[in-house]
């Protein structure tokens, strides 16, 4: 009996120990993420004004917003995943429901495993000497979206493989048991029925591009104007924030911090609106 | 593996009392199945009358699935899936393309005659449809789960659209449940609901065989009873080929039984006899409980 008390009592402390060190380190990895989002806040709440949303980038010292860096954000991610729904989800398709046992299929889905943690700057290099130095000339906003795109492509391929292989086999052999080709079962059938799961594909893809910096250095380059032509340097939020906030002006650092802000808001709000789509059709 | 081999050297005796030819719709004839190099059908025959019910029967792996498999080729799906033999639906060989009849000749000699066929398979699925272990109600609407099949033949809408939902839900009995639902998920539905659903569904491309493969195992008895009243409304109507575990639902349900064993067809014969006076101690000591 004591034996067994003794080992009772080794196993209670074990126990402990596991279970403060899981407490803890939960308790270090929130309180990073609390106390950036308040220094977010306090430092970014100053800087919200209807000016931000309405004017471009101010001279140092003058009035001004973020309307080309935002409206070029806009541009930027929705073009890029525009690009990177289609291929992402045709391509995850393509492993979950044709080729994904060939060689070819293993294959692809290795490099896509790769490209997955790729260094976001070897992306902007390469569409660099792609597009910025070749095809286009010189920098613009369409190569900017098509290296955002490339760092999203791997993700929305990796989930919409995973969801598609979450629907059962009897739904697409009921669909081919009617009669239907197997394209035509894949499109009406299990992408129908993966619809949330796609969805969320996207907002991985999404969240993912959000705050890229380093890629859009190299093909995007940043415009001190309004732009929206896609053959043109066009602004964006995080290249306008790495520039604002490293200079030496307080109004300047004050508008990067507000345009820090409004990334982490929107990330969040498409987030959460991204649950509620889900939420509202499962229930 | 020595078991195995055993068994697979030992001649099983054997007895199948086909219906009169003239009535049969569809018929298996010494068929043999693949997977991969795995063979789990061993010279299978079965013969099934028009219009009547024919249940299967026998222990979990006997090949009762994989034998309904065959018969509307979905087993093609999957690669390194293979059926030899003769599969005849209304004279027509199902399995006589290029590679059927290769395999064909590669095992019985070059005598074999059969006429080449390339049957489009979507035509087969559509003469030969099929409802699933679990329901299996795509996801959408209850009225465009009834249409979905027929679109893929029909260009079909409004009214005359209307109608033939209303027929199969009506044939599949389950039209006084959801006539005044007919736009809401099917996925709705309860489970009994959704096995007559894709009965239903079955039905609405007017097949001249459905396949059920096990089709109440994930129901419970009221909603069997249910799809049993549905499965004998449609005798008369369409053929039917049921896989069940259940004896008492195949002696209920069907005018022939068969009862398969390790890949074999054992016995065959009208339902009555079959369980009053089984011709084989095999199939005796099945139907008895003995075995199993």
């Amino acid at each position: 009996m004591t034996r067994m008390t003794a080992r009772a009592r080794r196993r209670s402390i074990i126990n402990t120990i596991f279970v403060t060190a899981c407490g803890l380190t939960a308790v270090i990895a929130l309180g990073a993420l609390a106390l950036i989002g308040w220094s977010l806040l306090t430092k970014g709440i100053g800087g919200i004004n209807g000016d931000l949303f309405t004017m471009s980038q101010p001279a140092p010292g003058s009035r001004g917003g973020l309307l080309n860096a935002i409206t070029g954000s806009v541009i930027l991610c929705l073009l890029a995943m525009i690009f990177a729904v289609v291929i992402g989800v045709l391509a995850g398709t393509w492993l979950s429901e044709y080729g994904g046992r060939t060689k070819l299929g293993h294959a692809v889905r290795f490099l896509n495993d790769v490209l997955l943690s790729a260094p976001s700057i070897l992306i902007g290099l390469f569409v660099y000497e792609l597009l910025v130095r070749n095809v286009v000339g010189h920098f613009s906003a369409l190569a900017g979206s098509v290296a955002l795109a490339i760092l999203a492509v791997p993700i929305v391929t990796r989930t919409t493989e995973d969801i598609l292989l979450l629907q059962p086999a009897a739904l697409r052999e009921a669909g081919m048991a009617l009669g239907a080709t197997r394209a035509f079962v894949v499109r009406k059938i299990v992408w129908r029925s993966a619809a949330t799961g796609l969805l969320t594909a996207g907002l991985l893809g999404f969240a993912r591009i959000s705050g890229e910096t380093a890629p859009l250095l190299f093909t995007s380059l940043g415009n001190q104007f309004f732009s929206v032509k896609l053959l043109q340097p066009i602004a964006s939020l995080p290249t306008t924030i790495f520039q604002f906030a490293l200079s030496a002006y307080e109004d300047w650092q004050r508008l990067a911090w507000a345009g820090a802000l409004l990334i982490a808001a929107s990330v969040l709000a498409i987030n959460i609106a991204g649950r509620a789509i889900i939420h509202g059709k499962s229930s | 593996m020595s078991l195995l081999d055993s068994e697979a050297v030992e001649t099983y005796e054997r007895s199948i009392t086909a219906p009169p030819a003239d009535n049969l719709v569809l018929e298996a004839r010494n068929l043999d199945f693949f997977y991969g190099k795995k063979q789990t059908l061993f010279g299978v025959d079965l013969p099934v009358e028009k219009n009547k019910i024919t249940a299967l029967i026998g222990p979990s792996g006997c090949g009762k699935s994989t034998l309904l498999r065959t018969l509307n080729r979905i087993y093609e799906l999957y690669p390194g899936q293979q059926a030899t033999g003769r599969i005849i639906l209304d004279g027509q060989d199902v399995l006589a393309d290029k590679a059927g009849i290769a395999r064909l000749r590669a095992r019985d000699g070059d005598a074999v005659e059969v006429t080449p066929n390339k049957m489009d398979l979507a035509t087969l699925r559509a003469r030969v449809g099929m409802v699933f272990q679990k329901p299996t109600p795509f996801p959408m609407s209850i009225y465009d789960n009834i249409a979905f099949g027929v679109r893929l033949y029909k260009r079909i809408r409004g009214a005359e659209m209307d109608e033939i939902v209303e027929r199969a839900l009506r044939r599949a009995a389950l039209w006084d449940e959801v006539k005044d639902k007919l736009k809401e998920s099917g996925l709705g539905l309860s489970g009994g609901q959704q096995q007559r659903l894709c009965v239903a569904r079955g039905l609405a491309i007017d097949p001249e065989v459905l396949l059920l493969d096990e089709p109440a195992s994930a129901l419970d008895p009221i909603s069997t009873a249910k799809l049993e009243d549905t499965l004998n409304e449609l005798v008369g109507n369409v053929t039917i080929v049921i896989v069940t575990h259940n004896l008492h639902q195949a002696a209920r349900l069907a005018q022939h039984t068969g009862f398969m064993f390790l890949g074999r067809m054992i016995e065959f014969g009208p339902t009555e006899e079959f369980f009053s006076a089984p011709k084989l101690k095999r199939t005796r000591d099945y139907v008895t409980g003995r075995f199993g």
